[in-house]
């Protein structure tokens, strides 16, 4: 097919296969659940207090509108509600529930039959289940769903590619849950009135693939199969594969007809409009040498990455890091202070000796494999050389806004340079420096706004034509509060010698 | 040949077409200078877009563009404290002149601020409102002032004419303050670059 000459990327060795060899296991409940929310008081209005008894799926909050409520993930207490703010516009608020173990939930309110919902209670399920999409941080699974209805999406895609080597969440749910996912899909397609609908799956997954096509036989959902390479899962690449067109971000997806959700997402959405259940759970691979007994977790939001790695049968004789992420996109965590959120579908775990050191990163040699590679067709070589010169012109003029930092280019280097990472900084320098600029043509506006405002003839406070010479220069008080004070000092000093005068002219005119 | 240059009416086509072909080589030039002219931005206007607009003064000058004149007309362009050494730096670019330090006797770089008016110690003198370049503060007299958060620059130049010194400059981000105008740096590119 022309697709598969058209796909780019690499294809590290699969390290799936050891989480695989278990099925998805409903993890323990442990004694603490951390919820890390964002911005909370932007969504909704906590409804809880320390020290309230909760029941598994109750309501902590109630949203503004038609954001996505939070949920607790389990039945016992709230042991704290913290607030921390990491600056004005971000603000963390962290709930602790002390967890009794008994997990008994609120009444669940479950349908036979979901094709007879009108199409807004159809919704209605699908926002108080408080689901949210990986591909799609910003926005609530119902506002995108009735997004895409009103721009007319012609394909819904369900990703169902793995998202790292390491990671094997959807593939173990496609194994298992074929049905389920099938069935969210076919939900998920009438939501936002798609008209076709597939299922996108690594062309390697063969048990997945087997339960796929058992569960798609005799519906309208078809299986799109995708080459086992890294990053297939990336919407700008699935476009790429499954439609043939080149996009500049995941944003035009839609102007293509096409609209990418998650597996998982069709999953929890089959969990919340037949069972009612809302997502308080998702399923997370661990995996890595440390662990005796890797697997795919079924677990509760908010339940700290140690505990899980314990459950494991983490080996911690020697020194070792966890990740989270998975291995091309690794994000170092402290074990003990991270906890599952609704993003997190893979931790790693590394021995020390095991993690790639860095080393000094060699010269760029040209050898030209990073563009070989390089999934959106960049040039990340010429990029990084612009990126090292601080050049923000050329770095625009080289398309750095269409990376995906997938970090494919670092993986092929042979000099070992951290190409995403310069990549990275490099944007964060370009972003501060367009806001430093949107702001200085904001104020400049305000300024002549301001100028214009005192120079009108009939304004009352025409300082500026009667002080200043300048024609920009803005109108001098010439208030300063040295100055202010001498002037008044020396007033009293005038008034006190004129007294003084008079008093002796009175008393010479007496004598 | 000497038929025809003899012939009174070759010579007056001749030169007739000597003269058009001058004009219009000439119209040409000049229609190309005034283009590059147009074309070429104005010195104090690539100065002037450097600046970061605060219109704060402490270069001594009373406002970015007077500034921007001044540097045009020789003035030190390290006399800016709010674009500190980032644009110190653009500026030595686009004047192919030596980066230099910011001369410390106009203040340091400080991160942006926005001013905030303890509202319940404000008596409505109107001075800070007077004061303000952007007309970020809104009041009356004898009436409570506040300042409009999205539009302050942090330029500190209402906090000296305060008599009671009711407002207080707290630290903010710039991306906080660009959503507070309801602006987003998303899908914006930069200008094309200027040659010094």
């Amino acid at each position: 097919m022309l697709w598969r000459r058209a796909l780019k990327g690499i294809r590290p060795i699969d390290a799936t296969t050891s989480a695989l060899r278990s099925r998805i296991v409903p993890c323990p409940a442990p004694d603490k659940l951390v919820l890390d929310l964002k911005n909370l008081h932007e969504s909704g209005e906590l409804i809880v207090k320390k020290g309230d008894p909760v029941l598994m799926y109750q309501n902590l909050t109630i949203p503004f509108s038609d954001a996505a409520p939070i949920h607790s993930p389990t039945s016992g207490l709230i042991d704290n509600i913290c607030t921390s703010g990491a600056g004005p516009s971000q603000i963390i608020t962290t709930i602790t529930i002390a967890s009794d173990g008994a997990e008994e939930s609120i009444e669940l309110c479950s349908i036979d039959d979901w094709r007879q919902l009108m199409p807004d209670e159809l919704l209605q399920r699908i926002t108080d289940a408080g689901i949210r999409d990986p591909n799609n941080h910003l926005e609530t699974l119902t506002g995108l769903l009735s997004e895409l209805k009103v721009q007319g999406v012609q394909h819904l895609v369900i990703n169902a590619v793995e998202t790292d080597p390491y990671v094997s969440a959807n593939t173990a749910l496609l194994r298992e849950h074929a049905d389920e996912v099938v069935t969210g899909a076919s939900i998920l397609q009438q939501a936002c009135a798609a008209q076709t609908c597939s299922i996108a799956i690594t062309n390697r997954n063969s048990a997945a693939m087997l339960a796929l096509k058992k569960a798609t036989a005799g519906s309208a959902i078809r299986i799109a199969r995708i080459p086992a390479i890294y990053p297939a899962h990336e919407p700008v690449v699935l476009t790429r594969a499954i439609t043939g067109t080149r996009l500049r971000s995941a944003e035009d997806a839609l102007q293509t007809g096409v609209a990418i959700l998650d597996a998982g997402t069709a999953f929890a959405t089959k969990e919340a409009v037949i069972n009612g259940i809302p997502q308080v759970t998702r399923i997370t691979t661990l995996t890595g040498s440390p662990l005796r007994t890797p697997k795919n977790f079924k677990v509760c939001l908010g339940t700290p990455v140690e505990f899980l790695l314990q459950v494991c049968g983490l080996d911690s004789s020697t020194e070792h890091t966890s990740f989270t992420g998975g291995a091309m996109r690794a994000h170092a965590v402290d074990a003990s202070n991270t906890f599952v959120t609704w993003d997190t579908n893979c931790i790693v775990c590394k021995f020390e000796p095991d993690i790639n050191p860095q080393g000094s990163a060699a010269p760029c040699i040209g050898c030209n494999r990073c563009s070989d590679v390089c999934p959106v067709d960049l040039f990340p070589q010429q990029l990084y050389r612009v990126a090292v010169q601080n050049d923000i012109v050329a770095l625009e003029q080289f398309d750095l806004d269409q990376c995906l930092e997938c970090g494919a280019c670092d993986y092929v280097c042979p000099s070992r340079i951290s190409l995403v990472e310069k990549f990275q900084s490099a944007r964060q320098v370009l972003q501060k420096q367009l806001t430093e600029q949107k702001l200085a043509e904001h104020w400049q506006a305000r300024m002549r706004q301001n100028r214009f405002r005192l120079e009108k003839p009939d304004s009352k406070v025409n300082i500026v034509a009667t002080t200043n010479q300048h024609d920009h220069s803005r109108p001098n008080t010439g208030f300063s509060r040295t100055t202010a004070q001498q002037e008044i000092a020396a007033a009293v000093a005038r008034v006190k010698a004129k007294r003084d005068q008079s008093n002796d002219t009175k008393t010479g005119g007496d004598t | 040949m000497e038929a025809l240059a003899s012939n009174p009416q070759f010579l007056v086509w001749l030169s007739a077409i000597c003269s058009l072909s001058l004009l219009a080589y000439i119209a040409r030039i000049t229609y190309g200078y005034l283009r590059d002219q147009r074309r070429k931005p104005n010195i104090i206007d690539s100065i002037n877009s450097m600046l970061p607009q605060t219109q704060c003064g402490q270069c001594g000058h009373p406002g970015c563009l007077p500034y921007a004149e001044a540097i045009a007309r020789g003035t030190p362009f390290n006399q800016c404290p709010p674009g500190g050494q980032t644009t110190i730096r653009r500026l030595a670019a686009l004047l192919a002149a030596q980066p230099r330090r910011l001369n410390p006797a106009h203040g340091e770089e400080l991160a942006l601020r926005v001013a905030v008016i303890r509202e319940a110690e404000c008596i409505g003198c109107t001075k800070c409102i007077q004061a303000c370049p952007v007309d970020a503060i809104l009041g009356g007299p004898k009436l409570m002032h506040t300042i409009i958060s999205s539009e302050c620059t942090g330029c500190d130049l209402c906090v000296d004419p305060c008599p009671v010194d009711c407002i207080d400059m707290l630290p903010t981000e710039p991306a906080h303050q660009l959503q507070l105008i309801g602006l987003s740096t998303k899908g914006q590119s930069l200008p094309t670059r200027v040659a010094p």
